[in-house]
């Protein structure tokens, strides 16, 4: 009878015993390699398509994760717009205005999306991670995670984040604005091997009140690639 | 005929090569076309108002390094004739111009940059009112509410730019200079004068001709640098005052026939902008030197030299829900003044603007001008609505009152309600 109730204890200790052994900011770490190609130079492109299908392009040329450049190639009235990040400082370039703006972090790019969800992907950077309390839990096979910004200069004032346990894939993820407010809902799909790794393609928002209105991220041609310091250069935009 | 034959085979190898290089030529045409109708909404009859633009635009990339743009306008515009109240003989309804926009090449490299030709450059940070955007001549008909980009002229220059960064701080240092100054496209006299001439006197303006090539240069530079959430410029430029002041001709009891003069002026000023927390501000300081201001003095024109000082800051709020707003203070003010000048000591504006954001580029403006000096006030709100992916639709309207000799009351007349289409094409 002991031993039944040894071996019973170390059978249901088993989920707390992994938890601890996994760190959740390298849960997000690896979760983060599942959304790109990490802290790596390369570019790609993003096309982001609203409830009523209107389609927006942009091509990300990403050094790292404080270096981001995005420029929108549709559709042609906004063909020629550039935002760049540098940490935590952010530029608009239009080529009407034919000057690069500091703009803040927070201000929308398109519809549901933010500047942070195109150029800002790096969770393990802006967040710091805790685990769920179990009972919260709906999905044994993933990881839920409270992801709390290291500062108020991020996107979102918390992220709610599911990864699978099986590879790390991120699943879902739900944003919080800084005053807690919950804004919107975002599923992570479409896993296709880029770069030797399984990463997710499509990203779904969704608003969290208003369900009707979503905008879905497709993420394609990823490419390692090097820039020059000056790319990255709020003075060059206008060129 | 050797000679010839040798000019020939020379003449074919560089056509072949071009054509070679050519295959990795890109080539793109694109632009726009926009129309406007206002219908006034001031107890005086009168016409439509109309506006009307179309740009095309043909970009070729040569490689990686150099690249050509080539622009043509087209623009027509009411606004002169709907403004004139009657003394003036400045341009008609029906004024059509076409013209050169930017036509420019450039090389970029790695750390520089050199455009040469026809461009517009803008410098400051602030909104509203752009004191420190002078290298490029505007179309003043266009600045009330326009998009500045539809204001800017294009402007002959040399515009070379270097970069740097060094840890956390990057930054520019810009060099211009222009063999051939432009002017911008003055509105009646009687905008700026007021009622200071003699009413049912006929005004008759020439206006200035753009010099010849380098019988008048330009020159400026600006230096900028962020770190850490600010950005800094330090700016200077020597050039001819973009803006008229005028001289008399000759006069007749019935008819003053004046020149528009443009005199050499030279600026110097700083910009800013800084995040704090959500917010964004924005800040330029701008002092001109000698600049020319008219006034009149025993009922003849005569003019002074002085110095401006003008200032705007402006914040930005963050976006709550889908609303965001932008707060500006503006301030003019010359060293010394005279009495009848065509315009006051100090004048000073506030603009409070609230954005509806209804994503897609929908969007819904409304913006409100206080001129504190002699109270006026400007009201302006649209609604901005893509209907498909090439074409834009905006309606709205902007209106002008206050005290009689307020600057914003001097454009009463084309109080308005406007519909405007905008399309984009790509060939």
């Amino acid at each position: 009878m002991k031993t039944c109730t040894f071996f019973l204890c170390v059978f249901l200790s088993f989920p707390l015993v992994s938890l601890a052994e996994m760190n959740p900011n390298e849960i997000v770490k690896k979760a983060d390699l599942k959304r790109g190609l990490g802290n790596i130079s390369h570019s790609f492109n993003v096309t982001v398509t609203d409830q009523d299908s209107k389609k927006e392009i942009y091509h990300v040329y990403f050094r790292d994760v404080n270096n981001t450049m995005t420029e929108q190639t549709e559709p042609e009235r906004a063909r020629g717009r550039k935002l760049l990040m540098k940490d935590y400082d952010i530029w608009l370039f239009t080529p009407n205005i034919k000057k690069a703006l500091r703009i803040s972090l927070e201000q929308k790019l398109t519809g549901q999306v933010s500047n942070g969800d195109i150029a800002r992907t790096n969770y393990a950077e802006d967040y710091e991670a805790t685990f769920i309390d179990l009972d919260k839990k709906e999905n044994a096979d993933a990881y839920h995670l409270a992801l709390k910004a290291k500062n108020n200069k991020v996107t979102y004032g918390k992220i709610e984040y599911v990864v699978s346990k099986k590879d790390f894939s991120p699943l879902e993820a739900t944003f919080f604005a800084i005053s807690g407010k919950p804004l919107k809902r975002a599923k992570f799909s479409d896993f296709k091997p880029i770069q030797g790794m399984s990463r997710a393609t499509k990203m779904m928002i969704q608003d969290y009140l208003q369900k009707d209105k979503s905008s879905t991220l497709i993420f394609s041609d990823h490419k390692p690639e090097k820039f020059s310091d000056s790319l990255f250069n709020k003075e060059r935009l206008e060129f | 005929m050797i000679q010839s034959k040798f000019t020939s085979v020379i003449l074919l190898g560089l056509l072949s090569s071009a054509n070679l290089y050519a295959e990795n030529w890109q080539y793109k045409t694109r632009g726009y076309m926009f129309a406007r109708l206002s219908s006034y909404t001031t107890e005086k009859s009168r016409n439509y108002g109309q506006q009307a633009r179309a740009q095309f635009e043909q970009t070729t990339d040569f490689g990686s390094s150099f690249y050509a743009l080539n622009q043509l306008r087209w623009t027509s515009n009411s606004i002169n004739a709907d403004l004139n109240t009657g003394t003036s003989t400045l341009p008609k309804k029906d004024s059509f111009e076409t013209y050169l926009g930017e036509n420019y090449l450039k090389y970029k490299s790695d750390n520089w940059v050199i455009q040469l030709g026809y461009q517009e450059v803008v410098w400051g940070e602030a909104f509203g009112f752009n004191y420190a955007d002078v290298i490029s001549p505007k179309d003043l008909r266009e600045t009330l509410y326009s998009d500045a980009s539809d204001a800017r002229l294009p402007l002959m220059l040399f515009n070379g730019k270097t970069f740097f960064s060094s840890g956390d701080l990057s930054g520019s240092l810009q060099f211009l200079y222009s063999p051939e100054p432009r002017f911008s496209k003055t509105l009646p006299i009687e905008v700026y004068a007021g009622n200071l001439f003699n009413s049912g006197l006929i005004l008759n303006v020439e206006k200035a001709q753009t010099p010849i090539m380098f019988k008048h240069t330009e020159m400026g530079g600006k230096f900028s640098a962020s770190y850490s959430g600010l950005d800094l410029s330090l700016f200077g430029f020597s050039y001819l005052d973009r803006d008229a002041h005028y001289v008399l001709n000759s006069a007749t009891l019935a008819a003053v026939n004046l020149k528009e003069v443009h005199s050499h002026i030279k600026m110097g000023g700083l910009s800013l902008a800084k995040t704090i927390s959500d917010f964004v501000l924005r800040t330029d300081i701008v002092i001109t030197k000698d600049k020319i201001i008219n006034y009149i003095e025993n009922s003849q024109l005569k003019n002074f030299t002085t110095d401006a000082l003008n200032a705007v800051a402006s914040i930005d709020s963050p976006t709550y829900d889908t609303y965001s707003g932008v707060l500006v203070f503006a301030k003019s003010s010359l060293k010394d003044i005279l009495p009848n000048a065509f315009r006051e000591k100090n004048e000073e504006y506030m603009i409070a603007k609230i954005n509806k954001d209804f994503g897609s580029d929908k969007s819904w403006e409304f913006s409100y001008t206080h001129e504190f000096e002699h109270t006026g006030h400007s009201i302006q709100t649209y609604l901005n609505w893509p209907i498909n992916s090439t074409t834009d639709l905006k309606l709205g309207g902007q209106f002008y009152f206050g005290d009689e000799t307020s600057n914003l009351n001097k454009f009463k007349n084309i109080s308005s309600v406007f519909c405007s289409l905008k399309n984009y094409f790509q060939l």
